[in-house]
This record gives structure tokens, sequence and C-alpha cells, in this order.
């Protein structure tokens, strides 16, 4: 305190004794300039005068801790102020950020913990005690109006399913189930009802309740017209932030448009996507994604995506319908590959996508077969022969075309894993146990395509080749099929050995 | 930031059997880092976080923001000149100026006091001493230039400061989209299944790594998958946790340019904003039959409605538990013939635990979270198999089931253990 009052009177001193010295010396501007006009160059100038400048510190050595001392302290406490200000600005933004994840009251968390306790080990996994306890928990975060998109509040009601699951009480989850997928749906729906950034979130959560509600649900009808309604809302996601989607859309249009306009062969469209191009590998040959391929579009709810897209395609098999899952799943591979799915996603894909193309030439021939069987009923009577033959010449091309396009997916595959050492030899090594089995489905329908064209010793071949593989990664499956097939084609290689005889 | 080669440039390369020697001399080279995009960061050069490295970002735009406004308070202080003491502009360079012996203020200009015998043209033929009055020429002009140039840089250099470390808070705050964020996160997303399959196939070292059973502490052979699975998972969490990593993202990471940033976000816009308007349309159509249909009370007590669904629903449920007890044992058998079909797992509590007041929520909610055992029991492989009939009309075989770990998602499946 004293050393400051010291100070400040000392400067102000100072001040009074400057004021004092203007008033002795008022002086004619015009003088100085004068002055100025006629003293040597500058540097000359400079020179001499340079020589007092440093001493003058040392005559007055009080001078520089008199003035910047609270200068210093002020400067350091204005600083302070602006590094506070900023920082409590940058928290706020922050703090703003992360301010939507609720949280639960207190005398939910409370029942909540008393329901994992009824449902651990500790009680015995007493699930029917804990489901009390977690529709409680639910009441208790009604009362509190908690978000009912909340994570929380979601998590209890899944939490709520999962125990009636377990209590085999199959309808009421089915129900809580459908109650959540309405309310994501509708979420979705309304506009600004969800937050933009959290839409991606949303719609993954959406696509998980709408799988897993399908596994409980059999109507395949209902099914099928709810994955619609939710993969439309996705694809919608999607393609609001891919312009590549977009391209895509717009390619296929074109496309679709030449193929009416001149009516030419459509067989140049069809390309397999397993390859070199869209598969990237590391430097040791395994299989991995590409960093520089920009996929985010599809983030983050991608794996559900396609999930849900191959659901559709099995729903549309059940109901008859191979037109629709084979248009569903051609397009689903091309996804996969601009969506950077894991490699062993895309091959399996791609040897599905050959099963089902298999399935097309196999319904193409029945059709054609009901054709013949209608000409041999009906040859008594007056048949217009013109379109009988242009509809049988139809069905056949396309029935070939079916074929020729099931043996290039399952072919595409089987010679990717030929031209890869690290798949052709250490198959089993895999991380990723779909790679081994789409190998091992791309080898069996190669050897189903070869049993129907009547080439028994390579099905044969093949169907053992199929065998030995499904029994290394324990497709369970594909083994029982193909011993099926492989008995048949024994027994029709048989036949026709007896037949030569 | 470091010392950057450019990449051997066969990224893409379709020959995929390298020899040994390649592989080593692909080893040696060192991946070209990419600054990371960012609006309002530029200047950190190198230093920038990933984008969607959130804590980063706001401390790098915290410190910025402060210099700025350090710079602004130094014009402020600057435009308070003259000081009684030139010192007060506080730099060194300063002080030999403000040091001059006599210095006062004439006009609110400093000026200086001289001896006459000090000048040499003057008093060349005076033997007189006196004061004189001048202003120090070659100081003042300079330095007055000095000051505006210094108070230019300063302003400049503040308010450019401030201006990008807003042009980036916008970026944070008011972007719902932003692409590069999204960007990133695939990104990362991506690298930690590359990261895992690499891991993998490395195997684990017996000599570094051993691993014992969770439950009775056995040691357990490197070789079985399940471990090799669960060894590379917890390698690759730990790069991803590396706080190089974590600021940075996957160094080889090239992100999109900010023309593409640019389309990208336009793009969305225009499409999210078609979309809303077709929700929107859907929206009031919808409300439109509502009203016509004379029910107002089924959209205004929806939430209501809902709730007294839910508690009659719950009496519901009482009641069927009511039966399930009383009816005992004769339901119990397909009740764990089911559960044993389902992919959770029971709870089980780290043994100090006595009561539920003891459990810890948010461990337990991570471990066992239930979007986590949704998203695997949702994870379906599904194939399709086909079959040859005798009769030529063939049927479809689909199976599908669930699939315990292609995916980096169901692979998070071993995390949890």
């Amino acid at each position: 305190m004293l050393l400051q009052g010291m100070r400040l009177s000392q400067r102000l001193h100072k001040r009074h004794l400057f004021a004092s010295k203007i008033l002795t010396w008022t002086t004619n501007p015009a003088h100085i300039r004068h002055l100025h006009d006629i003293r040597p160059p500058a540097s000359n100038f400079n020179t001499q005068e340079s020589a007092p400048i440093p001493e003058s510190p040392a005559n007055s050595p009080t001078r520089p801790q008199m003035a910047p001392k609270p200068n210093l302290k002020k400067k350091n406490r204005s600083l302070m102020y602006s590094i506070i200000g900023v920082s409590i600005v940058g928290l706020y933004f922050w703090f703003k950020s992360n301010s939507r994840k609720q949280k639960l009251p207190l005398s939910a968390q409370k029942v909540w913990k008393e329901a994992i306790w009824q449902e651990s080990d500790k009680m015995d996994f007493n699930y029917k005690e804990a489901l009390r306890r977690y529709i409680e928990a639910l009441d208790e975060c009604d009362r509190s109006h908690v978000d009912l998109l909340s994570d929380d509040y979601t998590r209890i009601e899944l939490k709520i399913a999962e125990m009636y699951e377990k209590l085999n009480m199959l309808e009421e989850a089915q129900n809580l189930y459908q109650e959540l997928l309405s309310r994501f749906f509708e979420a979705l729906n309304v506009p600004g009802k969800v937050d933009e950034s959290e839409r991606g979130e949303v719609l993954r959560k959406d696509l998980r309740i709408l799988i897993k509600s399908l596994e409980i649900n059999k109507d395949i009808e209902s099914g099928k017209r709810k994955l619609l309604q939710h993969l439309l809302l996705a694809q919608e996601e999607i393609l609001s932030k891919s312009p590549e989607l977009k391209e895509f859309f717009e390619n296929r249009k074109k496309k679709l448009s030449m193929v009416k306009d001149i009516n030419r062969d459509p067989n140049d469209d069809f390309k397999t996507f397993v390859s070199e191009e869209n598969i990237k590998f590391d430097e040791q040959g395994y299989m991995i994604l590409d960093l520089e391929k920009n996929s985010s579009a599809w983030e983050p709810f991608k794996e559900e995506f396609f999930t849900a897209r191959d659901l559709y395609t099995a729903y549309c098999l059940s109901s008859k319908d191979i037109a629709a899952a084979l248009s569903c799943k051609i397009t689903s591979v091309e996804w996969m590959v601009m969506a950077d799915m894991p490699p062993g996603q895309i091959l399996l894909s791609q040897a599905n996508l050959g099963s089902l193309f298999y399935l097309q030439a196999e319904k193409l021939e029945a059709d054609l077969n009901q054709l013949e069987q209608k000409k041999s009923k009906e040859s008594n009577q007056e048949l217009d022969m013109g379109t009988y033959i242009k509809a049988v010449r139809f069905v056949r091309k396309n029935r070939d075309l079916c074929l020729e396009r099931a043996q290039k997916c399952y072919d595409s595959v089987i010679a990717f894993a030929k031209r890869n050492r690290k798949i052709r030899f250490h198959v089993k090594d895999q991380l990723d146990p779909s790679i081994a089995q789409s190998i091992a489905l791309s080898t069996y329908g190669m050897g189903v395509l070869s049993l129907h064209e009547g080439v028994l010793a390579k099905a044969e071949k093949l169907f053992k080749d199929s065998i030995t593989m499904a029994k290394e990664t324990e497709f369970n499956e594909l083994l029982a099929e193909a011993e099926k097939e492989l008995e048949k084609t024994t027994v029709l290689k048989a036949a026709k050995k007896e037949g030569l005889n | 930031m470091a010392v950057f080669t450019p990449p051997s440039g066969n990224s893409n390369s379709t020959d995929h059997t390298h020899t040994q020697d390649d592989h080593d001399k692909d080893d040696n080279d060192i991946k070209k880092f990419y600054i990371r995009p960012s609006l309002g960061l530029k200047l950190w050069g190198p230093l920038v976080p990933a984008p969607d490295n959130l804590p980063g970002l706001y401390t790098l735009i915290t410190i910025q923001s402060a210099v700025g406004f350090f710079a602004l308070w130094r014009l402020r202080r600057l435009y308070k000149l003259p000081p009684p003491r030139r010192i007060a502009t506080g730099t060194h360079s300063d002080l030999s100026f403000g040091e001059l012996p006599s210095e006062m203020i004439v006009n609110g200009k400093t000026k200086i006091k001289k001896d006459i015998a000090d000048f040499p043209t003057l008093n060349r033929f005076s033997t007189t001493h006196g004061d004189i009055v001048l202003a120090p020429p070659p100081i003042i002009p300079r330095q007055s230039r000095f000051v505006s140039v210094r108070k230019l840089l300063w302003g400049l250099f503040g308010s450019l400061l401030l201006s990008q470390s807003l042009l980036e808070l916008t970026r944070l705050n008011f972007l719902k989209y932003d692409p590069w964020c999204d960007e990133m996160k695939s990104v990362r997303d991506k690298k930690f299944f590359n990261n895992i399959v690499k891991y993998y196939h490395e195997g684990i070292d017996p000599t570094k790594i051993k691993v014992k059973d969770a439950m009775n502490g056995t040691p357990l052979s490197t070789n079985i998958p399940e471990v090799k699975q669960s060894v590379a998972l917890a390698r690759a969490q730990v790069e991803a946790q590396n706080p190089i990593i974590k600021w940075f993202g996957p160094l080889e990471y090239k992100p999109m340019s900010f023309n593409e940033y640019l389309n990208r976000m336009e793009f969305h816009l225009d499409m999210f904003e078609f979309f809303q308007n077709k929700r929107n349309i859907r929206e009031n159509s919808i409300e439109l039959i509502n009203s016509i249909s004379h029910n107002p009370q089924s959209s205004s007590t929806g939430l209501e409605g809902l709730s007294e669904s839910k508690k009659l629903h719950l009496q519901n449920v009482e009641k069927r538990l009511h039966f399930l007890a009383s009816s005992g044992d004769s339901i119990s058998a397909p009740v764990k013939k089911r559960s044993s079909t389902t992919l959770s797992r029971g709870v089980i509590l780290p043994h100090d635990t006595k009561g539920p007041q003891d459990i810890d929520l948010d461990t337990i909610r991570s471990l066992y979270d239930p979007w986590m055992t949704l998203a695997l029991e949702t994870s379906l492989s599904i194939k399709f198999i086909p079959t040859t009939m005798p009769s030529h009309t063939k049927t479809p075989t689909s199976t599908d089931q669930p699939l315990p770990g292609p995916t980096p998602k169901a692979l998070t499946n071993e995390k949890t253990h």
C-alpha cells in the first residue's frame, strides 16, 4: 500500500513537472520546422544523437519502474478477463452441444437399479420381478415427463421387451416393439421432431426395432409393407446426403429409357461387383475397407439398412415374387459397394444374387413347361401359333439370360477368391466367416448350374468341394443341401450309366 | 508436423501378391499426412484436429479467440498514445526512444528539449547555452508511422483471429450437417475395422500376451479364433484411444476438398428441403383428414391416450404374470428354450455388489446396453440356397440366422465380455 502510494505521488509530481515545462516553453512551431529543415542528413544526425540515448535510463533509474508496473498489472488483468470470457463462451457452446443428453430422474434410476439387481445372477435371474421393476421405472419416467425418444427411456422399454421374451410372452413383446416402432416412425416423419443431426442415429434404432419385430412377426404381407415404408425413409436420408446415390438413380432412369427406346440386348448392362476395383486389399493381401471412398452418407445405419433390404428380399421370395426379390438384390449389391460394406458381405451378396438368378431361371423354366403343357392340351384346338412361339422364345431367352447371369455371379466370387492368394489358401483364417461361406455357396451354386445343364461329373466335383468347404466353416444349412444334391447327382449318374448300358 | 514422403503411389494396385521385399519397402514408406480441414482454424496448420474432435476444436478456438482479444486489446492501448511515458507501450524497441532525457508534450505531440550548444550548426558562433525545444526529428515521424503500422497490424491480426474463430464456431454450432465431420466418423469406423482385420491376421505373440479365461483363470491357447478376435479388437481399441489418433483421426485419411464440401452441403440443403416439404405435405394431409373426420381428440390427447393404453396393458401384464406364477412349471420349459436361442446374456454383477444401491448404473448400462443387445440380435446373415428339384419346379430355401461376428458391429460383442 505504502509503495503504491509513493508511486502515485511520484507520478503526480512528474505530471506536474511536465505541465510546468510546457508553460515555460511556449514554442513557435515554425521555428521547430525551420530547425528541421536546416539539420544535416537524418542518418548523420541520428548517429550523433544516438550517443546520449542509452545513457538516459541511467539518468533516471526510477522511471521505468514507475510507469509500467501498474500497466503490467492492468494488462495481465484484462488479458485474464478476455481469456475467461472466451472460455466461458467456448464452454457455453460446448455444453450446448452436449445438453441434449437428458438425465433420468433419481427415482427412476433407483427403480432401474433394483430391476438390474433382480435380473442379475445375484437374484438368480428373477425376470418376473425384474419386469415389474422395469415397468415401475418406466412409470417414474412418465411421471417426470422424460423424452419418449431419449436413450434411457427406450432402453427401459427394450429391457421390458427383453423380459417379455425371456418369459415367453411374445405377444406383449411384439406389441411393445410395435409401439416403439410407430413412435420412431412418426418422429422421423414429422418435421422438426428429431434434430437433423440426430436423424441417422434415430433411423438406426428404428431399423433395429423393425428387424427385431419382424423376427417375431410372422405375417408376411404386413412385414413387407412395413419394410418398404421404413426402407424408403432410410433411403431418403441417404439420398439427402449422397450425390452419388442421386447419380445412381439418374443413371438407372437413363438406362431404362434407353432399353425401352432401342430395345437392345440388356445383357451388356449386367456386371458383377466382386472385383479388385471395388474391394481393397492391405499390404498383406487381406481385404479391408477403403478409407478414401466417401461412404459417410450411409452411416451410421448401413448394416441395419442392408439387413432390412435382405429381409425384404427374403419376404419377396416367400411370397413367390422372385422378380421383385431379384431387382431388390441387384440394387443391394451395387449399393453395398457404394456404401463400402465389409468385403465379406459384398461377396456373400453377390453369391446370393447368383442364387436368385438361378431361382428366376427355374421359375421361367416352369413357365415354359406350363406353356408346353398348355400347347399339348390345346393342340387340337385353335392355338395362335404366332403368339405361342413368341412367348416361348421370350421366356426361353430370359431363362438363358438368368442362367448366364447366375453363372456370372458365382463365377465372379470364385474367380476373385482364386486370384487372391490369401483368400485362396487361407479361407479358414479369415476373420469374417461370410467370406468362406460365400465361396462355398458359389461353388455349390456352380454345381447346381452344372446339374441343371446335365454335366454330372462336374456337378459332382463341385458339390464335393462345397461340402468340404461347408464343413470347414460350419455352414450347416449349405452342408445339408449339398449332400442332398450330391445324392441326386450320383443317382442321376447311375441312371445315365444304366441307360447307356 | 512430421517429415513426409509421398506414398508409394500404387495404393490401389491390383497386384496383391506382394513379395516379402515389396512388403518391407511399403512399411518403410511413411504415408503422407494431410492437414485436417477447417473453416477458421487454418492458421494452426497441421495442428488442426480431426473435424469430429469437438474438444480439440473448441480448445483451439478458445486459444485463438484469446489471442485475438489480446491483439485487439493491444490495439486499444496503442490508440491511447501518447502516454505520459512511451514506455507504456511496453516494447523494448521503444525504450530507447522513450528514455530521452528531456521529453515533453506540446499540443499533444512529444517534443524534445535540447541544449543549443549540442547543435553544431547553431552554436558555431555562440558561446551561449540555452535550451531549445524541438521535435525529435528522426524519431517522431518514423515512430508515428511505426505506431500506425503497428495499429494496423494488431487490428488486422486481432480481427482476423476473432473472425476466424467466429467462423469455426458457426460451423460447429449452426450446421446440422457437416460433411467433413461425417466423413471423419466413417473413416474412424473403417479404420477400426481394418485394424481388427490387421491385428487378427497378425496373430498373438504368445511371449507377449497371455490369455486367461475370465471365469476361472485357466490359460487359453492363443490360436483359438475367438481369442484372436478379442485380442485384435482390444488392440484396435487401444489404437483408436491413442491421443494422436484421437486428435487427428487415422493419419492416412485424406479429407475432401473445400469445393466438394460446399457441393455436398448445397446438395444436402436442397434435398433436405425437398424431403421436408414432402413430409410437411403428408403431415398436413393427415391433419386435414383428421379434422374432416371430426376426431380432434385423437391427435391432441395422443400422449394421454398412449399412457392410458399403457396402463391397461400393464394391468394385463400383471394378470399374465400372475397366471405364469400359478401355472408354474408347465410354462418354464419353453422359457428356457427360448432364452437359450437368443443372444442376450444374463446380467452378471461384480462379486462385491451387496444390493441394488451398490450398482453403478452407468457401467451396467454401457456393459449391457439394450440397444447393443438389439444390434447383435438383429445382425442377420441371410443366404439363399437354390436347389434343383426333380420335377423341375423348384422352391427356394432361404435361411436367416444370427451370425456371430462378421461385421464390426457384431464384433463389439466381444468387447463387453
